[in-house]
């Protein structure tokens, strides 16, 4: 009997002993690719998108364009939303409207604002998901498309 | 009989295990996406849990293999399903319109009936190999 519970006690460490190797062997390629990848959360990492991995997008992508009514008229990426602080209750039902599930929103503004970052935030806080920013605004998508 | 229901499930499981963990490592911004699209966790832990947990899901998924490690294995991967089970159901209460991050990009937008039958399927085959795993050594040794 004292033999038996020996034995279980014996079992029950080995198996737990096995589940931390397996466990702590699980971090040795996660640190290796945390070195490349950065240990912190690189500033772009939790919204950006550059325009060359929004257009390889395989699902149909919500553009909102978070600059001021004037500069949207006078050009913007085709198809997409005019949301800002100041249109927000005016024009959330449009994109209400364009949003379906495993539709990716992607918010931009001028290059280097940080006006798209904060409509992602406030479209996010409605529980739309995923909410992203294009990397580079407006001009990224001229650069790329010269004459539009 | 017992022994080869063990390993064939312990095999599907593994593999299973091993893919799902591939697919993720390979893409960590999707993966982390998907994790912090949960609302569960600080963009910081997200971070490295989208580092962590597919290299976890590989090993434990080596480790069913190997019978010498298949009851651990089979405890860390039970342990795994209920937290993803948690973690699912939480965001369908929720309402929330997300990707699941099962498999990456590839599991697309979150059908939560579905993922919930299939992470139950599998939490049963891991509780299996964790219980009837332990009475197979113990018959072993005596």
């Amino acid at each position: 009997m004292a033999t038996d519970m020996l034995r279980m006690v014996v079992m029950y460490k080995r198996t737990g002993i096995y589940a931390l190797l397996l466990a702590a062997l699980a971090c040795i390629p996660a640190a290796i690719q945390l070195g490349f990848d950065g240990f912190t959360v690189p500033v772009s990492m939790p919204f950006g998108v550059t325009l060359e991995e929004a257009l390889k997008e395989p699902n149909p992508v919500v553009w909102v364009d978070a600059r001021p009514e004037d500069m949207f008229k006078t050009g913007h990426i085709p198809g997409a939303l005019n949301l800002n602080r100041t249109n927000w209750g005016k024009s959330l039902s449009q994109l209400f409207g364009c949003y379906a599930p495993g539709k990716e929103v992607i918010v931009y503004c001028s290059a280097g604002c940080a006006e798209s970052e904060e409509i992602a935030k406030q479209i996010r806080n409605l529980g739309l998901e995923p909410v992203l920013v294009l990397v580079g605004g407006f001009d990224a998508w001229q650069k790329a498309n010269p004459g539009s | 009989v017992k022994a080869p229901v063990q390993s064939s499930i312990a095999v599907i499981l593994a593999l299973f295990f091993i893919y799902a963990g591939i697919i993720k490592a390979s893409d960590r911004s999707a993966f982390y996406h998907d994790i912090r699209s949960y609302h569960l966790v600080s963009d910081e832990l997200a971070w490295y849990l989208a580092h962590y947990l597919p290299w976890l899901e590989i090993s434990t998924g080596f480790g069913l293999i190997w019978k010498g490690t298949r009851n651990s294995a089979s405890i860390l991967i039970v342990a795994l399903l209920i937290i993803f089970t948690g973690a699912i159901s939480s965001a369908w209460g929720r309402g929330l319109n997300i990707e699941c991050g099962c498999f990456g990009k590839a599991s697309s937008v979150l059908s939560y009936p579905w993922i919930l039958v299939r992470d139950i399927a599998l939490l049963l085959a891991a509780l299996y190999l964790a219980v009837f795993g332990y009475s197979k050594i113990k018959v072993d040794n005596d």
